[in-house]
């Protein structure tokens, strides 16, 4: 049986109580459509984690009552023994926990950018005021992004809908950002063509570019408001390799190909110099990849940058270029 | 010493044909479009265009208008318009004054062209670094539009048409006095003074339809008394009584009409379109009940066939323009709670779906949008009966009073005929808000309406 719809009704101003809009200020747990849909293999990590737990409390009572004995036989030894072992029990604690705290902003990320993908074209109201003012609270305060949220703030309003919200705040808030992302893979890409063609041997070469990459992920999360440690560096970095393989053989066969065109000139010139070029093409994929997995909207009225955008820039001189 | 109008005349032409040659040489370079503002009678046509045209000229409150958001938008200015002026001066004078009011409803056709202008993105921005777009508005009569449908109907197809719209069900009891003297018509009867009694029946039956708030009147212009004059009045026949001379007397002023003032009208300006947008006032609609929403649709429908869509070439645009692009639009939407737009956008569609098929068919894109081009309202939270209720703040047109109203629950589809009782919704007229400053919250979704009708021409 249907609802009955409500009847038409009016109100004198002068007694109403109006009711202010305070979903924006609610927990946004409930908007959101539920948290990213848990893994099949849940249970199975749930057992392991307990196992590793219980090993490692196994490990350190074990620890513990050996120091004990050790501080009873010879307290001169024992005791710098358990200072330093607190301190590594604490620091590693303290680690493993901003390591977990980086890997689940990984997951809590892609959860917001689920729930904002359901929003994206709705004309619906009511959940995206609540999911922009959590997406807005996780963004860096940095001074240059204050004027931008002056405007955005200035321009919402209640007769926008969920859609509309979004893609006000994606061109106000992330707009700035995207741009920065870009350059930032713009110039790590660059980076990396110019040490890969300057290092003296291959090995090397290969670890710098590792280390790049990986600086070039963390800087980027960190201006999405992001601060992955070392583990959730690399998390992040095994999920931009992962999507640049499945989601972008075909362009990066497409692009690699075109820039191996271009490369294949040099290579000529310099086996070095075309290695260099191939490393700052799949520097770029990884990066474009890392804008998508750490921005907190997918990319909605804005276009993604492109790997193509990526390469003419880098090997163009024209600072106009540079814009995504 | 006055010119002599030989001379005259010649200016006259040469200016002309210079107008014409500007146009051309625009349309070549892609840098002219004009637009087409439809809608039935009260569907907010005049209040859209002076919207429009004050947000252009400000350049301010448009986030979602493309030029603007990228910050490319350099302004607009006025030309001198292509037809008889549109009375901008008038309608912004009365939407700012203190207390505003709504214009007049627009009792002829009139035109505008603004001349746009933003820096050019692209490729061939080096080349022309502002891009330069002359937009062409027509503001007509609602009850013009609705003589298009006679351009595809001949005299008896009008008459099966009229008689049957004069037969439902909402319109047979204004029609009786019409019907009684269809009754004492005989074939025989040849005096034109029988043509004009049962004419005049026929209008008087078309005007207390109007008054009724029927949307589909065939034909248009003769439900304007000053109009009435300019050409002789017809009324449909049924078969039994086209066929004898007084059939023939209607049959050619049928035609006469059609030639003298339809077509004309058509070619001038119907003809040429480039965008669309199709202003319908659902909520008025829904007011008044399911024999009204048939009708709306109808009427529509018969409309909209008469447009040419579209796409067109460069030498199409030059020759035989056709709309590309058309947005169907439920005006008023301030006039409800927004979180009762995603419904109405759904009835909407549900509204037009027979009279954007043509449009559809010729794989024109199209959009359905709700929105405001000048906000009455705002937005008040209350509680009512244990709920937490969207209603609208706003000042009565009708009653000079301040209310907060909930007009009830937009369906996203027809209500059956049983649910749609007389207390199933009450949309009141607000008086409007002053329109100050171009603020992005004096207005809901004209921006985005804009952004789709020209947005890719800028």
């Amino acid at each position: 049986m249907s609802l009955q719809p409500l009847e038409p009704f009016e109100r004198d101003p002068a007694a109403i109580v109006v009711v202010p809009d305070t979903e924006a200020a609610e927990p946004p747990e409930a908007a959101w459509g539920g948290r990213p849909a848990a893994k099949s293999g849940r249970s199975g990590r749930l057992a392991a984690m307990a196992a590793g737990f219980g090993l490692t409390g196994l490990v350190l009572g074990d620890a513990a009552r050996r120091i004990g004995g050790l501080i009873a036989e010879s307290p001169l030894i024992g005791l710098p023994l358990a200072v330093f072992g607190l301190l590594f029990v604490v620091g590693t604690a303290a680690l493993a926990l901003r390591e977990w705290r980086g890997l689940r902003q990984l997951l809590r990320r892609a959860g917001l950018r689920a729930a904002a993908a359901r929003l994206v074209g709705s004309d619906f109201h009511g959940e995206a005021a609540r999911l922009l003012s959590q997406i807005a609270e996780e963004l860096p305060d940095l001074p240059d992004r204050r004027r931008p949220l002056a405007v955005y703030r200035a321009l919402s309003r209640p007769t926008l809908a969920d859609g509309e919200q979004l893609e006000l705040f994606e061109r106000h808030i992330l707009r700035p950002l995207d741009r920065r992302a870009y350059r930032l893979v713009l110039e790590a890409s660059r980076d990396i063509g110019v040490l890969t063609a300057l290092s003296p041997a291959g090995l090397f070469a290969g670890v710098l570019v590792l280390w790049r990459t990986l600086l070039l992920l963390r800087t980027i999360a960190s201006l999405y408001g992001m601060s992955p440690g070392p583990v959730a560096s690399l998390a992040l970095f095994r999920r931009a390799l992962r999507n640049a393989v499945l989601a972008g053989v075909a362009d990066v066969a497409t692009h690699a190909a075109l820039e191996h065109m271009g490369a294949g000139l040099a290579a000529l010139l310099s086996a070095r110099a075309g290695q260099g070029a191939g490393h700052a093409v799949l520097a770029a994929r990884l990066g474009l990849e890392a804008i998508r997995l750490t921005r907190p909207l997918p990319f909605i009225a804005e276009k993604p940058p492109s790997l193509r955008q990526v390469t003419k820039s880098l090997f163009a001189t024209r600072e106009a270029d540079h814009r995504p | 010493m006055a010119a002599s109008p030989l001379a005259s005349t010649l200016s006259q032409v040469l200016d002309q044909a210079r107008e014409e040659a500007r146009t051309f040489t625009r349309r070549l370079l892609d840098a002219h479009l004009r637009l087409a503002i439809t809608g039935l009678r009260r569907s907010g046509k005049t209040v859209f265009t002076t919207a429009i045209v004050h947000h252009l000229l400000d350049g301010r409150g448009l986030p979602f208008f493309r030029p603007v958001h990228e910050g490319r938008y350099l302004g607009a200015r006025i030309l001198d318009p292509p037809g008889p002026p549109f009375p901008l001066e008038r309608t912004l004078r009365v939407l700012t004054a203190e207390p505003p009011r709504w214009p007049e409803p627009t009792r002829a056709l009139s035109t505008l062209r603004l001349e746009l202008r933003a820096a050019a993105t692209g490729m061939t921005s080096w080349l022309q670094p502002i891009r330069r777009l002359i937009l062409d508005i027509v503001d007509y009569p609602g009850e013009w539009l609705l003589d298009l449908a006679l351009l595809g109907l001949d005299y008896d197809a009008f008459s099966a048409l009229a008689l049957e719209l004069a037969h439902s069900p909402g319109r047979a009891p204004l029609a009786a006095p019409f019907f009684a003297l269809l009754k004492e018509m005989t074939p025989q009867a040849a005096d034109p003074l029988f043509a004009d009694r049962l004419a005049s029946a026929f209008v008087d039956h078309l005007r207390r339809a109007q008054a009724a708030d029927f949307a589909l009147l065939l034909p248009g212009r003769m439900v304007e008394q000053e109009e009435a004059t300019d050409f002789a009045p017809f009324a449909p026949l049924p078969p039994n009584l086209a066929s004898g001379p007084l059939g023939e007397i209607m049959r050619e002023r049928y035609a006469r009409y059609r030639e003298t003032v339809v077509m004309p009208f058509y070619e001038r300006w119907f003809a040429r379109f480039d965008r669309q947008i199709v202003l319908v006032d659902l909520l008025s609609v829904l007011n008044r009940g399911p024999a009204h929403f048939e009708d709306t649709r109808r009427a529509l429908a018969l409309v909209l066939e008469n447009f040419r869509y579209g796409r067109t070439s460069l030498l199409g645009r030059l020759f035989a323009p056709r709309i590309d692009r058309v947005l169907f639009a439920m005006s008023k939407a301030d006039h409800v709670a927004p979180n009762q737009h995603a419904n109405a956008k759904e009835l909407l569609a549900l509204l037009i779906r027979d009279g954007a098929r043509h449009a559809r068919l010729e794989g024109v894109p199209q959009e359905v949008m709700v929105l405001a081009a000048l906000r009455s309202t705002e937005v008040v939270r209350i509680e009512h009966q244990g709920q937490l209720l969207s209603c609208v703040r706003g000042w009565l047109v009708d009653e000079d009073r301040e209310t907060v109203l909930f007009p009830g629950e937009i369906p996203h589809e027809l209500p059956e005929d049983r649910d749609w009782h007389e207390r199933r919704f009450r949309f009141r007229r607000f008086a409007p808000k002053r329109l100050g400053g171009a603020r992005p919250d004096s207005h809901i979704r004209l921006d985005r309406a804009l952004d789709w009708l020209i947005g890719d021409h800028l």
